[in-house]
């Protein structure tokens, strides 16, 4: 019977021609459609390596030069106290377990980011061998810890990360896991050293479990280390973020709106106030925003739609087409007992033969799309080396799940296209379909 | 004068007479062949609207449309690289420093130069809206005087703020129509206050909305370029790099490139000065068009890839629904050869036939593609918020968050190259669509054309 179809098939070849030559452009399209939907979705569901749940960071403002709210007389001395204050009066409210004061470059999904070359001994700073790595930091003004107040765990022990009390005045390094591994090759690396360019050198105190600043991009090095100072600038509130965790069943839309009536108004001092707070969740979706992440799904999902409607429409036509042409042969074959099922189960296998042979051919053309360098992490990420990469974004797994759900979505909406038509010329009495004969 | 409906030798009727005949016989058969007639027409129909929202999006950015209507002598710069220890370490900032403004103002190849910076989100300043009471945050826009000279904004009533209420740092506000009527009830409120939280700025103009779909003027409240103190630069900071956007334009277009040069001379001018600094200007300033590819802070722009990208779309939206519409064709051929045997047995030539199938198709081709400009309105303007920003890859002007709704001025939407390429579409997806597929059943002998009727 296989034999028989596949013949039947290159008989109609012209008539089959155009939507196999369809379906060869539209299987290389819907491919180039749905690989980067699915390197953003990978990435997304990676895990963050911190906890969102419960997590919120404030900004603090001031009134400017030209307000009538402007206390002229305040001192910097005063704001520098009065700023302390706010960050007081948060860790103090009841519902917080615990807070930070950090830099914007230090927060999940924020605009900054603030990068450097650490090398593994003198020699290889000689040579130029370096790990490039994100930092984070964090003040440790009021028992602040980024550990736990981002959920972030140890990854040697999983448990929470232990910062010893002295971590900030030697200056003590937390890196990450991914780091470790590029750096050292293990991530048992704590008491190790690690130098910077001009040969100074600190100490690891910790490894944690690799943390992605930004939610749809792998993880990259990331070293935390502790700000023992404060920046002391009159734009102190355009450099500091307050993040701070709530206490376990604590209800975020409750608290936000008691904070906002009972505590902000006391936080209006030396011409500070609070805006409103933002939960890691939502700065993580206006980043994806404002960085045209969910333009850039939108825009592929509508091309994914179009590719689709274009090739149901094509099937539909095709399949209509043949089944007139064939309505003899139909009929023929329903006299001699096949069934609407067996007709239909016919038809489905010739589309879905077309669709395989189509595909096959676009596979190979897209092989050589992805052996020419199209198929980077994050286009223009030049040489970033990433901390780990998700198996599933190696290059070769990545091809062969983004070629198997390419084909499945065309074989899915070819066969849907080509059911339309031939269940109603199943559908036909053998003796209606042989009347011409 | 009797139509000869055989040898389909139309030189011997009139033009008009033979677009009538093809017409007619192609309404016929869109009314026989339901079907056909449906998936052609929807096939046309969705190649032509998403091309044509393409085209509405990049139309948007590109042509000149209010209050940007010098946009083709304008030149752009929004992104500085501060470089030090010979290049190993550099900064990068969506914008130049306010000392940027005094070393090219003296330029010999300058019209005019606006200055315009989005920081204004960062003053934190919010108004209550006097109808139902509720706190609003506007798009507050930071520019100079020479915003209004550069951009070329409809002054309802009032005038904008001179250098002088800039460098004075007056608080002057020009608002928007919309602002002025939600705020004071009325679009003439030269003169009066906006009262931001006891912060009192009088408004001394107020000009027609720009639109949402392009942020570089959008603004409902434009107060002058130092308002607050944001942007005044530090004397010691010898950095060019900054929150400003700078506009220049050239006297004409053709003068776009020695202004470009003057700037980038200037500059390199300038960081003579200091021994282990530059300030990289990254091949700016840019033509408008390529600033809008400037996507990554400090890095030049891949416009060629970028254009390939969208070059790459565009052949998709047309050639994969034209791979359909052959197919259909074809399939139609099949059926018509018989008749095409008997016209070319009577004399008709191939041309006259390939004319006629080209003419007969474009009823159903127009007919498509005027459903696709429906529909492409239709996704334009419903789906507003996403569509337009839908190419946008987080540049520094698109990446600004507004909560105000899209809005679009009808020459945006209605325009002669938007209905020039819905005609361009037509054609090409008509002779794309029909002329293989007509070609390769004409190749048939007459004899084998005449016999398929059986």
């Amino acid at each position: 019977m296989l034999k028989n179809i596949i013949k039947q098939v290159w008989n109609q070849r012209r008539m089959n021609g155009w939507i196999l030559l369809e379906l060869i452009i539209a299987g290389f399209f819907l491919w180039t459609v749905v690989d980067p939907v699915y390197l953003l979705t990978i990435n997304h569901l990676t895990p963050k390596g911190y906890e969102e749940e419960g997590r919120f960071v404030l900004q603090i403002s001031a009134y400017g030069q030209n307000s009538s709210k402007r206390d002229t007389t305040v001192t910097h001395e005063q704001q520098q106290a009065a700023f302390h204050q706010i960050v007081r009066q948060v860790n103090n409210c009841p519902e917080v377990e615990s807070v930070v004061l950090v830099r914007h470059s230090s927060f999940p999904n924020g605009g900054s980011w603030s990068g450097t070359q650490l090398y593994a001994d003198t020699i290889q700073a000689k040579e130029g061998k370096y790990v490039h790595a994100q930092l984070y930091d964090f003040n440790n003004w009021e028992e602040g810890n980024i550990f736990k107040t981002y959920g972030m765990k140890d990854a040697l022990t999983g448990g929470d990360v232990v910062v010893p009390e002295d971590a900030a005045t030697r200056g003590l390094y937390f890196v990450s896991e991914g780091f470790a591994k590029h750096m050292f090759g293990t991530i048992d690396v704590v008491g190790k050293k690690i130098y910077t360019w001009s040969g100074n050198f600190t100490e690891i105190a910790g490894v944690f479990k690799d943390f992605k600043h930004r939610d749809f991009e792998p993880a990259y090095p990331l070293v935390v280390t502790i700000n023992n100072g404060f920046y002391d600038t009159p734009y102190m509130h355009y450099m500091y973020l307050v993040a701070f965790k709530l206490k376990d069943g604590v209800d975020a839309e409750a608290f936000e709106e008691r904070f906002m009536k009972e505590e902000a108004p006391h936080m209006e001092i030396a011409n500070f106030y609070c805006t409103v707070f933002r939960s890691f969740e939502s700065q993580r979706k206006e980043y994806a925003e404002q960085n045209g992440v969910y333009n850039l799904i939108r825009l592929k999902l509508s091309l994914a739609g179009f590719t689709l409607m274009c090739i149901f429409l094509g099937m539909v036509g095709t399949f209509w087409i043949r089944c007139n042409a064939r309505r003899q042969e139909v009929g023929l074959m329903r006299s001699l007992g096949a069934t609407q099922r067996n007709i239909v189960a016919r038809f489905l296998f010739e589309s879905a033969l077309i669709v395989t042979v189509a595909f096959v051919v676009s596979l190979i053309a897209l092989v050589h799309y992805a052996m020419e360098g199209n198929m980077t992490l994050i286009e223009g990420a030049g040489e970033l080396r990433f901390a780990s990469i998700p198996w599933l974004l190696e290059d070769t797994p990545r091809f062969c799940m983004t070629s198997l759900i390419t084909y499945l979505i065309l074989l899915l909406i070819a066969l849907v296209g080509t059911i339309i038509p031939v269940r109603r010329a199943a559908n036909v009495l053998p003796a209606d379909a042989l009347r011409d004969e | 004068m009797k139509i000869c409906v055989i040898c389909g030798k139309y030189k011997h009727y009139s033009f008009s007479i033979m677009i009538k005949t093809s017409f007619k016989q192609a309404w016929t058969m869109m009314k026989q062949n339901r079907l056909f007639t449906t998936i052609y027409v929807a096939g046309t129909g969705l190649s032509v609207a998403f091309t044509l929202i393409l085209f509405i999006i990049y139309y948007v950015k590109f042509a000149p449309i209010y209050p940007e209507y010098n946009r083709n002598r304008t030149l752009v710069i929004n992104n500085l690289r501060t470089e030090t220890n010979g290049g190993n370490n550099w900064s990068c900032n969506a914008g130049v420093s306010s000392k940027m403004i005094g070393l090219l103002k003296d330029l010999k190849h300058l019209d005019k130069m606006g200055a315009a910076s989005q920081m204004g989100g960062f003053l934190g300043l919010s108004l209550t809206l006097p109808e139902s009471n509720e706190t609003y945050t506007p798009i507050i826009q930071l520019v100079d005087h020479g915003f209004w000279e550069v951009f070329t904004f409809n002054f309802i009533s009032g005038k904008p703020f001179t250098e002088v209420d800039v460098e004075s740092n007056l608080p002057k506000a020009v608002i928007s129509e919309s602002m002025a009527n939600r705020y004071f009830a009325t679009s003439d409120a030269t003169g009066k206050y906006l009262d931001f939280d006891g912060n009192k700025i009088q408004v001394c103009g107020v000009v027609k909305d720009g639109s949402t779909a392009s942020m570089t003027t959008m603004g409902e409240v434009y107060l002058p370029l130092y308002f607050s103190g944001l942007l005044v630069q530090h004397k010691d900071d010898v950095s060019l790099s900054g929150s400003i956007a700078l506009y220049l334009t050239a006297p004409s277009s053709g003068e776009m490139e020695l202004l470009r040069a003057e700037v980038q001379e200037i500059v390199k001018q300038y960081d003579l000065q200091y021994e282990d600094m530059v300030n990289n200007l990254i091949g700016q300033p840019d033509v408008w068009w390529k600033s809008y590819f400037r996507e990554s802070c400090g890095l030049e722009p891949d416009i060629s890839a970028s254009v390939r990208g969208i070059l790459y779309m565009v052949l998709a939206l047309l050639f994969i629904p034209a791979m359909n519409l052959c197919g259909m064709i074809s399939s139609r051929m099949d059926e018509r050869l018989s008749e095409l045997g008997v016209r070319k047995a009577y004399g008709a030539t191939n041309r006259s036939l390939i004319g006629q199938v080209l003419t007969e198709n474009l009823l159903l081709t127009v007919v498509g593609a005027l459903i696709g400009l429906a529909l492409a309105y239709f996704i334009v303007l419903a789906g507003s918020e996403w569509v337009m920003k839908i190419m946008d890859a987080g540049n520094a002007l698109s990446g600004m968050k507004v909560t105000y709704p899209m809005t679009f001025h009808l020459e945006m939407l209605i325009n002669l190259p938007l209905f020039l390429t819905v005609l361009g579409l037509c054609l090409i997806l008509n002779l794309v669509s029909a002329l293989v597929p007509t070609v390769l059943a004409l190749r048939h002998p007459i004899i084998y054309s005449i016999h398929s009727k059986r």
